[in-house]
């Protein structure tokens, strides 16, 4: 447990998501709070492994220079146990705020949403997924796709 | 226990104020028009103007000003409207004493709260939260205690003075960690440098009793 003199800082949660660990990060970040999810992921890919990691600063009101130094030292240690990191949900703000202080997040891989750090890791909606079988069908049987009144997207076209 | 000293006057201020000043230079059915119109376009319902709108009412109603007073009052006309401003609205100074990480968590919270009263844009209280959570880090970081300070400044443009001071030990190397040569070994080395190139004016008095770091953001 974190402390503070008297004070506890809650915990930042980590989900395990389809096998790839989801960690949102939210607010006004006390460093504390972060050294415990450094240690706490780690100790999460340690026991169950991981497809990936991906935190979401979405929520996020600041990322300073040691934040950036913190995601940067999470990402180089998961991939020394063989997990792939993604930062994502940077708002315009905040890169340009980064961008000019010269923060380079060398070494650590970005994505603009959370859909698409998921993506990038291998995680696609089961719609997706059937979408691109059929497609795959249909240009194996030679047919139009579009033309298809049975394909999903195409039914409101078709009326 | 809250490390914030001072808390600002949330600046609102009322419709009647205004019509009052406005009253003045022109006719009360000009100037109520002229006060509907620039609350329309601002957003604002009913008779209280919150603060973070005051700047762009003043902007919308500095061009009725033009438009109805003449030539030669219409200087009078605006400072007599930010007078009200300043006299009922200017967010006072904001100190705040760093001790822990408590301490930086809620002096950048506090800038962009100031920064946002002040109506600055939000790209300007994302920078000026950053560059406050860069400097108090430091302070917990390198020195026992210290404090920051939070100045609106409005001459010669509207910004956000910042005052950074502590009774460490002193910055050595203050060359290569302004020119982000140095790394330290908590953070990536851009601290300091990062503020230095967010800011508009910026200035390091560093010493063995201790240092002051004094920046402007313009908002």
């Amino acid at each position: 447990m974190s402390t503070i003199g008297e004070e506890r800082f809650a915990r930042i949660p980590v989900i395990r998501l389809w096998g790839v660990l989801l960690v949102p990060l939210q607010g006004n970040l006390v460093d504390q709070q972060v050294a415990d999810l450094v240690t706490d992921t780690l100790e999460m890919i340690r026991r169950d492994g991981s497809q990936g990691l991906v935190l979401d600063l979405s929520g996020l009101i600041v990322v300073d220079s040691h934040l950036c130094a913190a995601f940067a030292d999470l990402s180089t240690a998961a991939r020394y146990m063989g997990v792939r990191t993604l930062l994502c949900g940077l708002n315009p703000d905040i890169a340009m705020t980064l961008q000019a202080m010269g923060i380079e997040l060398r070494g650590v891989e970005t994505a603009v949403s959370l859909e698409h750090a998921l993506g990038t890791l291998g995680l696609r909606p089961a719609k997706a997924q059937k979408r691109i079988g059929q497609a795959l069908m249909a240009a194996m049987l030679d047919r139009n796709p579009a033309a298809d009144p049975n394909r999903g997207a195409g039914k409101e076209d078709a009326t | 226990m809250a490390p914030r000293r001072a808390v600002h006057v949330m600046g609102a201020m009322t419709t009647q104020a205004l019509l009052q000043v406005l009253q003045r230079y022109m006719s009360p059915i000009t100037a109520r028009g002229m006060v509907a119109r620039a609350n329309r376009l601002v957003g604002i319902t009913g008779d209280m103007v919150p603060a973070k709108d005051v700047p762009r009412l003043l902007e919308q109603l500095a061009q009725g000003i033009k438009l109805f007073v003449p030539e030669r009052q219409q200087q009078e006309a605006i400072a007599a409207l930010q007078s009200i401003n300043r006299d009922a609205a200017a967010p006072r100074a904001q100190v705040y004493d760093i001790h822990d990480e408590r301490g930086v968590a809620s002096a950048r919270a506090g800038a962009r709260d100031l920064c946002e009263t002040l109506g600055g844009s939000s790209l300007a209280s994302q920078k000026a939260a950053t560059a406050v959570s860069e400097v108090a880090r430091n302070i917990v970081l390198y020195a026992p205690s210290g404090r920051i300070e939070m100045t609106p400044v409005q001459v010669p443009r509207r910004a956000l003075r910042i005052k950074a001071t502590d009774s460490g030990p002193g910055i050595p190397h203050l060359n290569d960690v302004l020119s982000g040569k140095y790394h330290s070994k908590t953070g990536l080395g851009r601290g300091l440098s990062g503020v230095k190139r967010l800011s508009d004016r910026f200035n390091v008095l560093t010493g063995p009793a201790g240092t002051t770091v004094e920046f402007e953001l313009c908002l």
